[in-house]
């Protein structure tokens, strides 16, 4: 400890082992003779703090900085004698401000930003201004510790943050954003756990050649839920794939397009054989030939064949013999089936018997709900269900229904109050 | 119109109208639930926003205090990133320990509108940059080990440019 002749305390630093020399008590001297000078001059002595700045920060960028805490009297910067090349190569400077209060301002903050650099301040060995509460006093050479930059501002955000920012990634930059550190690869994950299950080919548009690559969709690991929407016919390709890689756990298969169904596809789709939902609604291709290709898909729990209108009696009735776990039938608009259906169809479902009850949407089918017996209805109804209403509240259905398919909704609905 | 004021963490005191304090969602529920919307003199602490921080953030609610409120987020909608008004890109344009303060306490306060813009500002940030450049723009250190960056790396092979 050293003492000035105003009796104000200077710390000086003592590494372990470090002999009290000739040499040291020069140096301390030293600086205690040129603070006295500095006074002698006519200027007080100034708060002063070190920084460790990183090279591509000049002076200027330094002084209009820090101007904003207080009026500086000196910047000097330096390169440090023993750089440790592991690290970026960094510099140090010394700022002496006017007054205590900006030092002591400047050192409030462990790790200052400048031109999203980060630079560390410290407070100088010769440290000691009575009127900072003794904010910083303690001194301390510069260790490797110091050198790694600290932790960076971002990650004081909490995760919810951090998800919305990744939210607002597109898809390649989510994948980027992942692998830049552990915890921005965790809120990936989180956020992917609700929002990233289902893939739209329009996300990866952007991607290169995304047509080409429609292996790599289906290369994508874990993938469950697949919606194509294309305004182009989709070739086998995308499908070739899929049965390649995906046949164990493609889940959901949602198809919208022109000419999806076709025979080349159809014989690839059956390969999926984990395949629950299959909604392909709207394919006017569709025949009977090709549901009956579909039904080997024994999986099947949802089939969406809504305004298929190539599809009939007899097609229906095979597939139903052969998906046994079939939950929901959706048959909106599809013209070509009769009454007769129903009929066939409580016979299939009921011997032998099935675990889960199908439930079957035929608003605007060619089943006549008048025309077909409700006893025999409401006898199966362990088994089976069937509405004519508009399905309002079936999360997909009313995808394909446009205001012409709604106006006799509500002629009836007026038709029932009055 | 009754003021209020907020008490910021080197506790200066901002003495603003109940109009804007609004804008915060954390401030209105307690507002409400403490019964103290008419009240003059109420003080609210916010231990955890200092008054550089507060200062800027009632800037923004002030200009955007007649806004309508956002609606809940869709998850459907598409996500934009690139309608950030003008006024708005001004007003964030500061130094990037500022504005990831600025999320942080728009979250606090819960200002979806703030807290959304500027999320997008610093979606902005990261975006068309490669790992490398996202870890130097934030100060980031990498902190996984060679075998898991490889794996990592093999898992998103599929979205990368070859």
């Amino acid at each position: 400890m050293f003492f000035n002749y105003r009796s104000e305390v200077h710390y000086e630093y003592f590494s372990p082992g470090q002999m009290a020399g000739k040499k040291y008590y020069w140096r301390a001297i030293r600086r205690l003779l040129e603070l006295k000078m500095g006074e002698h001059r006519g200027r007080r002595q100034m708060p002063e703090c070190d920084t460790i700045i990183p090279i591509s920060i000049g002076n200027a960028d330094l002084a209009k900085y820090f101007q904003r805490y207080g009026r500086i009297v000196a910047l000097r910067t330096e390169k440090p004698v023993n750089q440790d090349f592991r690290y970026k190569p960094t510099k140090m400077g010394f700022v002496n401000f006017a007054d205590a209060y900006a030092a002591r301002n400047v050192l409030r903050k462990r790790t200052h930003f400048i031109k999203t650099e980060a630079v560390s301040v410290k407070a100088c060995d010769t440290w000691h201004q009575p009127n900072t509460d003794l904010y910083y006093i303690e001194t301390k050479m510069i260790t490797n510790n110091d050198l790694i930059p600290p932790t960076a501002s971002i990650l004081i955000l909490n995760d919810d943050c951090l998800e919305k920012i990744c939210k607002y990634l597109e898809l390649r930059d989510k994948i980027r954003f992942t692998r830049v550190c552990n915890r921005f690869y965790d809120v990936f994950i989180m956020t992917s756990k609700f929002a990233y299950k289902t893939l739209l080919l329009d996300d990866i548009r952007t991607l290169t050649l995304w047509e080409a690559r429609f292996e790599c969709i289906a290369k994508l690991p874990k993938l469950k839920n697949l919606e194509l929407v294309a305004e182009i016919a989709i070739g086998p390709a995308i499908f070739i794939e899929l049965a390649k890689h995906q046949s164990d756990q493609l889940e959901s298969l949602t198809l919208k397009g022109l000419d999806c169904i076709n025979s080349a596809n159809v014989s690839f789709i059956c390969e999926l054989k984990k395949l629950k939902v299959l909604r392909c609604s709207d394919s006017n291709g569709l025949h009977n030939m090709w549901l009956r290709q579909l039904s080997n898909l024994s999986a099947l729990e949802e089939m969406d064949v809504a305004g298929c209108e190539g599809i009939t009696n007899t097609g229906l009735l095979d597939f139903l013999r052969k998906c046994r776990k079939l939950k929901r039938l959706n048959i909106i608009r599809c013209k070509q089936l009769t009454d007769e259906f129903i009929l066939d169809a409580c016979n299939i479902l009921r011997i032998p018997r099935r675990q889960n009850c199908l439930s079957i949407l035929a608003y605007g089918s060619g089943i006549n709900q008048f025309a077909i017996d409700r006893n025999e209805i409401a006898k199966g109804s362990d088994f089976m269900k069937i509405t004519f209403d508009l399905p309002l509240f079936e999360s997909r259905c009313y995808d394909d229904l446009d205001d012409n398919h709604l106006s006799p909704l509500y002629e009836m609905l007026e038709e029932d109050f009055y | 119109m009754p003021n209020i004021q907020l008490q910021s963490s080197d506790n200066e005191f901002f003495n603003i109208d109940v109009q804007v304090a609004r804008c915060s969602g954390t401030i209105k529920t307690l507002l409400e639930d403490c019964g103290m919307e008419s009240g003059d003199n109420v003080i609210v602490p916010l231990p955890n926003i200092n008054s550089e921080i507060l200062r800027q953030v009632l800037n923004w609610a002030n200009y955007h205090k007649d806004d309508l409120q956002p609606n809940e987020d869709d998850e459907n909608k598409k996500k934009r990133t690139d309608d950030i008004s003008l006024w708005d890109a001004e007003f964030l344009k500061v130094d990037q320990d500022t504005l990831i303060n600025l999320i942080f306490a728009a979250n606090y306060l819960d200002i979806k509108g703030l807290f959304e813009v500027a999320c997008k500002t610093v979606a902005n940030m990261m975006k068309g940059k490669t790992p490398a450049e996202i870890r130097k723009t934030f100060n980031i250190r990498n902190d996984f080990t060679p075998v898991e960056e490889e794996q990592i790396r093999r898992e998103n092979e599929w979205c990368e440019q070859k």
